[in-house]
């Protein structure tokens, strides 16, 4: 054989030996269970991360369509809240048949299966041959894999929640006039004035004028209903009140019904420029009936 | 050789970032096509940054986990490690500054009083105000990079030796937040 053949096949045969080579230390058990699950809370909390971010935005986006809709154009709102409601429902929802509520489960089941072998012990080792869990102040204390991986995800809620706030500012509110919003307590809230919506005594179907309304620049408004004084008598819980904020075709509006109470509230603004809105508060129920007016100044 | 269209984009941008024009009120059209653009941008760039930096991060972690628990040499593993997250910074960089120039050419014709205000606008009011941007681009800077730093922090979630990863691939200069 000619030195410019053998010369050829010199690749070849250290491909080969590194092969073997490697196939004679092939990793130890417990190497093997370290990278098994290092690999897989890797792949599933990127996968998570991602779809919790893709869900949120996407469902954000749909109830910031109607109000753009309604606050530019003048289009009524209320068809496109409701069927924004009912998707975001099915996508973010709390169900654990939501999509998040899959994305979550999967996240779990894969992340705690992959680790077992592992074991919470060496997960938490913050030394050599561990994978450092036990430097995570916030999981650090969790007793088992299962607790664990939740609480990683957790704190990985907790960013991806932060990011949809920045890009979409009027996330936090959207949500909040949903029941969904209190699921996502990380997304970032712009200070709000609270205003609870009363009568003048207990069934007296008298509205309190809560007059001419002070909110600070970047702040929102937040309505609730007093459920003392609010409820008119009679069985059921008819009873409700539209706020409208500002005229014309443009006007947001929102409506709150009974139970009364502060997990029932609606949310306008915030408002950054200074000046004047008219407001109405328009209550209904049973036989009581009452609309008042006001101002909601922004200095 | 750059198509026309692209050519058009890019005079498009570059008058942007020149003047900072303002134009006539946005239409709700504007608004939406304005904010899906940051939504679709965001979420291409945050993968991206998860994407690279973990898998940096584990390349390297794996040499280490091998010399820890199974005496194995990390020095080539190491070494080839290095290489392959070297460009890394860059890349993410690069990924930066061209979604957010995509995101300036959808949104950088909006009045930015009406990318700040809330109602009737996008709601970054807030948002500009934290990080002193008063004008487009200097808010679509802020929203990349803090998007940025909250998944280089998911990261350090996710992996809590990939802050010392990187440190090991000499790339964690570039990525700060990847920390507690």
């Amino acid at each position: 054989m000619k030195i410019r053949q053998i010369a050829r096949l010199l690749p070849a045969v250290f491909l080969v030996a590194s092969v073997l080579s490697q196939a004679a230390r092939a990793d130890s058990p417990t190497l093997t269970n370290a990278k098994a699950c290092r690999k897989v809370v890797d792949k599933q909390g990127r996968n998570y991360a991602k779809k919790r971010l893709k869900l949120l935005l996407s469902c954000v986006d749909k109830l910031l369509k109607c109000e753009i809709l309604l606050e530019v154009d003048g289009t009524n709102a209320n068809s496109c809240r409701s069927k924004a409601e009912t998707s975001c429902t099915n996508g973010i929802g709390p169900a654990s048949d939501s999509s998040l509520g899959k994305s979550a489960t999967v996240f779990d089941t894969k992340t705690g299966l992959a680790c077992l072998p592992f074991g919470i012990s060496s997960m938490m080792n913050t030394g050599s041959g561990g994978l450092w869990y036990g430097n995570d102040a916030t999981c650090n204390g969790s007793p088992d894999i299962p607790t664990l991986v939740a609480c990683l995800r957790g704190e990985i809620d907790g960013r991806v929640d932060g990011v949809v706030g920045e890009v979409k500012p009027r996330a936090s509110l959207l949500l909040d006039n949903t029941p969904l919003g209190v699921n996502f307590p990380n997304i970032p809230r712009p200070p709000t004035v609270s205003v609870v919506i009363s009568a003048t005594a207990p069934g007296s179907g008298v509205l309190v004028n809560p007059g001419t309304v002070n909110v600070p620049a970047g702040s929102a408004l937040k309505f609730t209903g007093d459920a003392t004084t609010l409820p008119c008598g009679g069985p059921g819980m008819s009873g409700r009140v539209t706020i409208t904020i500002g005229s014309g075709p443009t006007a947001q509006a929102r409506t709150i019904k009974e139970p009364w109470g502060p997990s029932r509230a609606a949310l306008f603004g915030p408002y950054i420029t200074s000046g004047d809105l008219p407001y109405t508060l328009d209550y209904k129920d049973m036989s009581c009936n009452d609309t008042v007016t006001g101002t909601v100044h922004v200095p | 050789m750059y198509k026309p269209i692209q050519m058009l984009k890019v005079t498009a941008l570059g008058a942007l970032l020149v003047s900072g024009s303002v134009a006539a009120a946005a239409t709700s059209a504007d608004l939406l096509k304005c904010q899906k653009g940051v939504e679709s941008q965001i979420r291409g760039f945050t993968g991206f940054v998860l994407t690279k930096v973990q898998g940096c991060a584990e390349k390297v972690v794996n040499c280490k986990l091998a010399n820890e628990i199974d005496a194995v040499d990390p020095t080539s593993c190491l070494a080839a490690a290095s290489t392959a997250c070297s460009g890394i910074p860059t890349d993410v960089s690069s990924s930066q500054t061209t979604r957010r120039d995509k995101v300036i050419l959808k949104c950088g014709l909006i009045p930015f009083m009406e990318l700040e205000q809330y109602v009737a606008g996008l709601g970054f009011f807030n948002v500009a105000s934290a990080c002193s941007a008063a004008n487009v681009n200097a808010l679509m800077d802020c929203i990349f990079t803090d998007s940025r730093c909250a998944t280089e922090h998911q990261v350090f979630v996710i992996d809590p030796r990939a802050q010392d990863s990187l440190t090991t691939a000499g790339i964690a200069a570039s990525f700060p937040c990847v920390g507690p």
